[in-house]
């Protein structure tokens, strides 16, 4: 199993196109995010037009009910997809490199059921908690599972390979799951809540609860982009790590830290959404090449701008119900899953 | 090997039809497996049908003495005439009713809870001589009916007001005389509060609104609720006047429709009524939070109805609706915030709230 | 023959033979004296009360003139013996159709759910249950099955790739697909009407409510083919347990008998989900407890994995019942309440093999 990925690793490794491209490519991304940003503001169940949507961003009247939807609805509602996007993306970057597992993804590994799990049970527990408390208790529970992952993954022979670490998250998860509908079975007021987190949406987020999860998850984006060049070294495997005198220890402690931060701090703000850690660094990978310098503020933008158009999809598919977006990424995310395992794993 | 997998195939076909006809044998007793409909019944005993009867006719007793009710309708009509109810569903009938009904509280609270999902043994334990239900997909009426006759309202093919619901069951429990009581105490107060609210009122677009922290939704006109407003005449907002297939082609369901905070205008009318789930203990601090939280929203305060101040928070009796007194209790609220006036003819439920005293209720355990 | 040979054989006739490690008979009573003895107490424990004398007496037909006789009669015949046999039934098969996957994909973490059973199923029943609302109850376990069979195969031909479908291809695609079927699920959930999403997370938890005799001769059907033929079928296992070279080396058909082995493993289990709903952890926990008790050789575990499996989910079904009573968790609860922290430790205990 090791041997299979160790190849897999790797094939992504392709040498990146000129480094001079790579800046203007970032700020292309960006343009492309904007743009992404804008497009899904205009759109919603209610039909609001470019103009209106316009003023209401910069000349705002407050008895005007399209201009409320706009400011209170719609533009929180984006802000979260961006920045959930853009941390769920790094976080899947960071795991990728870090155990050189091309599979690694906070959903899949079921860090995001942990948090979320964490945030029903307080919600349970507590009736009607503050929201920093959803923060942090989303905060608690991706700890918690990343470890248990992580433990049970590494078990056995070969050390934490990427199909026990896989399978390790599934069951974690089915174990989540089993636990959320006792809860629900014997409490049908948290039916209300379960409901609501273990979707994975980005429906109703006000600003409150964004300005409550964000700073986690900038924390997180900076403080990964200040590692970057040290998760490079170590994704080119521990021996390489220690021979340039790195401490592995250290950066593979701040990383999980990180990965937390990340992840909790998303799943807080939106429930689980799985896929857009695994997808992003991929596609990523294989247009900047290996250099996690320019691999994490890439996937940043990536991931934001994967699911700011998710959630367009979500809006509009059944237009006028509204799909969670995690709903979204699971069908753009499991085939692409699927495409990796088929074509990647060659025994 | 090619020949052992078709051959293990064709096993595994037969099987599965197996598996289904089996499930057939049993579990489908519901409507048709009890066809061989008795003609006779043993002394004591009737045959009753009913065009809402779920099953093919049964023998039910003349006089049932201990009944395990698992309806609404049912419980309130036994309480009402004073049969005892031995068992009946403790959240969706002893928690909703005595928060929709407070007088019922101390009637509803000596009746046995029977778990969920309703728990075969301890109906049994109770020795009913009679089981009143309607048809819910988690109800194993097979089991059931071995236990006593057990009768079965279709709530498939009703629909959906109070009245059908209580007739039926008058004539299951033989008190259709109580039923006619109610009937008329119901259609006079509905005829006194349009009185009260004049001609006019057909022009008085009323929008119902269920806010719960999950989903919020408005009523479209088959919901029992609507029913009640429709028998007063008062109008109802374009977006709730629809009949179960026109609401089922613009919101996909026949008796309501989901809110999202983009649609919120949705909910917008002359008054807007606004209610919650009825809930007990530590939920109703809860719920009455989300209550506020729900209408301190910048866009429910932009709908015409919130800025003129006709908006009202009412009796939880309005999320079902669907017996005779959470009616009544709808009728109250309809006096009391539309038409600013009292009923002279009281509230049913006010017969409730005398008999509980605390002597009322010990006589009436002491009679059980 | 000095030495005592650690194996015991059974032979029918000239060809049949069937060898299995020398500790499985003593072993297989053990736990079919447990199973009895929880039997027996799940039998003697309810609401409706009955001392167990009279249970026996009852079960016995021997008490014909007592007053109670027609209830007890009633609630033994009806109400309990339906439901723990049928509990038993589907820990068999889950713990079977565990075994067997644990085998074809060489890895101990894999469950009779891997293959999309459970998601498949779910999706069909939830749809029926959500969706269509007064769905006929026979259609169920039918269209769950196919769901299962269908979602099944489109795994295994996904993971087919130039001649063959690797175990790990078949457990990441597996994965994959199961959270495609689940989103369709989660959408099905949400746009529910309450009362309906409720009853579909019961059946999705796993639950044997007012189960019938029909329901246990149902699956009887199924385990009555599906048990021999995974029996006949361990001796192929333990030889493609090997990796798929040696197999090839010792003369086996490997795609074919993996072919094999996955449809008696998936129907097993979707007939298991059929009547029960999905059930979780059985099919994993199972196979490792009777693999420390009789070891790897498949002739000896699958036996000892199904009679485990059965105590199992009758134990479970009996905490079900008594934990919140009169209202019960469905067995699925709790079989991953205790499941997985005991799936934990016996990670933990085997950490260093």
């Amino acid at each position: 199993m090791t041997s299979q990925a160790q190849p897999l690793a790797q094939s992504s490794q392709r040498v990146p196109g000129s480094r001079a491209l790579l800046l203007p490519g970032l700020i292309l991304c960006c343009a492309l995010l904007i743009l992404g940003v804008v497009w899904s503001i205009t759109l919603g169940a209610a039909t609001i037009s470019p103009q209106v949507v316009f003023q209401a961003l910069f000349h705002y009247d407050a008895g005007n009910f399209d201009h409320i939807i706009i400011q209170t609805v719609r533009l929180p509602r984006v802000l979260a997809g961006v920045i959930v996007g853009a941390a769920l993306a790094v976080a899947g970057a960071i795991m990728q490199g870090l155990t050189r597992n091309p599979l690694a993804d906070s959903g899949i590994l079921g860090i995001n059921s942990g948090a979320a799990f964490a945030v029903v049970l307080a919600v349970f527990l507590l009736g009607n908690p503050p929201l920093s408390v959803y923060a942090l208790a989303a905060l608690i529970g991706a700890a918690a599972a990343a470890a248990l992952v992580y433990f049970l993954g590494s078990m056995g022979k070969g050390g934490a390979t990427p199909l026990k670490l896989t399978l390790a998250g599934v069951i974690l998860t089915a174990f989540i799951s089993s636990f959320t509908t006792a809860i629900l079975i014997t409490s049908q007021q948290t039916l209300d809540q379960i409901r609501f987190w273990t979707a994975g949406s980005l429906s109703g987020r006000d600003m409150a609860l964004l300005t409550q999860t964000a700073p986690y998850m900038i924390v997180g984006l900076l403080a990964a982009l200040l590692i970057s060049r040290q998760i490079t070294t170590l994704s080119l495997g521990d021996d390489v790590a220690k021979g340039l005198g790195q401490n592995t220890v250290w950066i593979r402690a701040i990383a999980a830290l990180i990965v937390v931060l990340l992840a909790g701090g998303a799943v807080a703000l939106a429930g689980p959404i799985a896929f857009v850690g695994l997808i992003i660094p991929h596609v990523v990978r294989f247009i900047v090449g290996v250099d996690y310098r320019w691999v994490i503020p890439y996937s940043a933008v990536a991931g934001a701008i994967l699911v700011t158009v998710a959630d367009v999809g979500a809006r509009v598919v059944l237009r006028p119900q509204e799909l969670p977006v995690g709903v979204i990424m699971a069908l753009i995310g499991a085939p692409f899953f699927i495409a990796l395992a088929r074509w990647k794993v060659k025994r | 090997m090619i020949r052992k997998f078709s051959f293990l195939m064709i096993v595994l076909v037969v099987l599965s039809f197996g598996l289904v006809q089996a499930q057939d044998a049993t579990e489908e007793t519901t409507p048709a497996a009890t066809e061989t409909a008795p003609t006779t019944c043993q002394p004591g005993f009737h045959r009753f049908s009913h065009k809402l009867l779920a099953t093919a006719p049964v023998c039910i007793p003349d006089n049932a003495k201990r009944i395990v009710a698992l309806d609404n309708s049912a419980v309130e009509l036994l309480l009402y005439t004073d049969k005892q109810v031995v068992g009946t569903f403790d959240t969706y009938t002893k928690d909703e009713l005595s928060a929709a009904l407070p007088p019922l509280a101390p009637k509803l609270a000596p009746i046995t809870g029977i778990g969920w999902p309703a728990n075969l043994e301890l109906i049994l334990s109770l020795k009913p001589d009679l089981i009143a239900a309607y048809n819910n997909e988690t109800m194993p009426y097979d089991q059931l009916s071995k236990i006593a006759p057990t009768v079965i309202f279709n709530a498939d093919i009703a629909q959906g007001g109070w009245e059908e619901d209580t007739e039926f069951w008058s004539e299951v429990f033989g008190v259709q005389d109580i039923y006619q009581q109610m009937l008329a105490t119901y259609n006079a107060r509905v005829a006194e509060l349009q009185q009260d609210l004049g001609p006019d009122r057909a022009n008085t677009k009323v929008s119902l609104v269920l806010a719960s922290s999950y989903f919020n939704m408005i009523f479209t006109l088959d919901n029992p609720t609507s029913k009640i407003i429709a028998d007063v005449g008062l109008g109802r907002p374009a977006s709730q006047a629809l009949a179960s297939d026109a609401s089922l082609a613009a919101y996909q369901n026949k008796t309501y429709a989901y809110l999202s905070d983009e649609t919120l205008n949705l909910a917008d009318g002359d008054d807007i009524f606004v209610f919650t789930f009825p809930v007990l203990g530590d939920a109703v601090t809860a719920s009455n939070q989300y209550l506020q939280d729900f209408e301190s929203k910048p866009l429910w305060q932009s709908l015409n109805a919130v800025k003129s101040g006709h908006v009202y928070n009412a009796s939880s009796a309005w999320t079902r609706g669907n017996t005779y007194l959470l009616a009544n209790a709808v009728l109250d609220d309809l006096f009391k915030d539309l038409a600013h006036t009292t009923s002279k003819i009281p509230d049913p439920i006010t017969a409730f709230e005398t008999a509980a005293t605390p002597e009322a209720t010990a006589i009436a355990t002491a009679a059980s | 023959m000095a030495l005592k040979s650690p194996w015991i054989t059974a032979r029918v006739g000239q060809r049949l033979s069937y060898r299995m490690d020398r500790r499985v008979p003593l072993i297989a009573v053990v736990i079919l004296l447990f199973a009895l003895g929880t039997l027996i107490t799940s039998v003697s424990y309810g609401e409706y009360n009955i001392p167990p004398l009279e249970v026996v007496r009852t079960i016995l037909n021997v008490n014909q003139d007592s007053p109670d006789y027609a209830n007890e009669r009633l609630v033994i015949d009806s109400f309990r013996l339906p439901r723990i046999v049928l509990a038993f039934l589907v820990g068999a098969a889950l713990a079977t159709s565990g075994a067997l996957m644990q085998g074809i994909t060489r890895n101990p973490l894999a469950d009779p759910y891997l293959l999309g059973v459970s998601g498949g199923a779910a999706l069909v029943a939830v749809a029926l249950i959500v969706v269509l609302k007064s769905v006929p109850v026979g259609l169920l376990p039918f269209a769950t099955f196919a769901g299962a069979l269908v979602t099944a195969g489109a795994i295994y031909l996904f993971a087919w790739r130039n001649g063959s479908s690797t175990p790990i291809r078949l457990i990441l695609i597996g994965i994959a697909v199961e959270s495609l079927v689940g989103a369709g699920t989660t959408v099905m959930l949400l746009f529910g009407n309450i009362i309906d999403v409720q009853q579909a997370y019961i059946w999705l938890t796993g639950s044997v409510y007012a189960s019938t005799w029909a329901q246990v001769y149902a699956l009887g059907g199924w385990l009555i083919v599906l048990l021999p033929l995974a029996l006949l079928l361990a001796r192929p296992l333990n030889a493609l347990n090997l990796g798929d070279d040696p197999a090839k080396g010792l003369g086996l058909r490997v795609e074919r008998q993996r072919g094999l082995l996955l449809i008696v493993s998936v129907a097993l289990a979707a007939a298991a989900v059929a009547v029960a709903g999905t059930i979780g952890f059985v099919g994993l926990v199972a196979p490792h407890i009777a693999r420390r008790l009789v070891g790897p050789a498949h002739e000896g575990l699958i036996p000892v994995s199904a009679l485990l499996g059965g105590a199992l989910v009758m134990l479970a079904d009996l905490i079900g019942r008594v934990a919140i009573a009169p209202s019960e968790l469905p067995v699925g609860v709790v079989t991953a309440m205790i499941g997985a922290p005991y799936f934990l430790w016996l990670l933990y205990r085997s950490r260093n093999r």
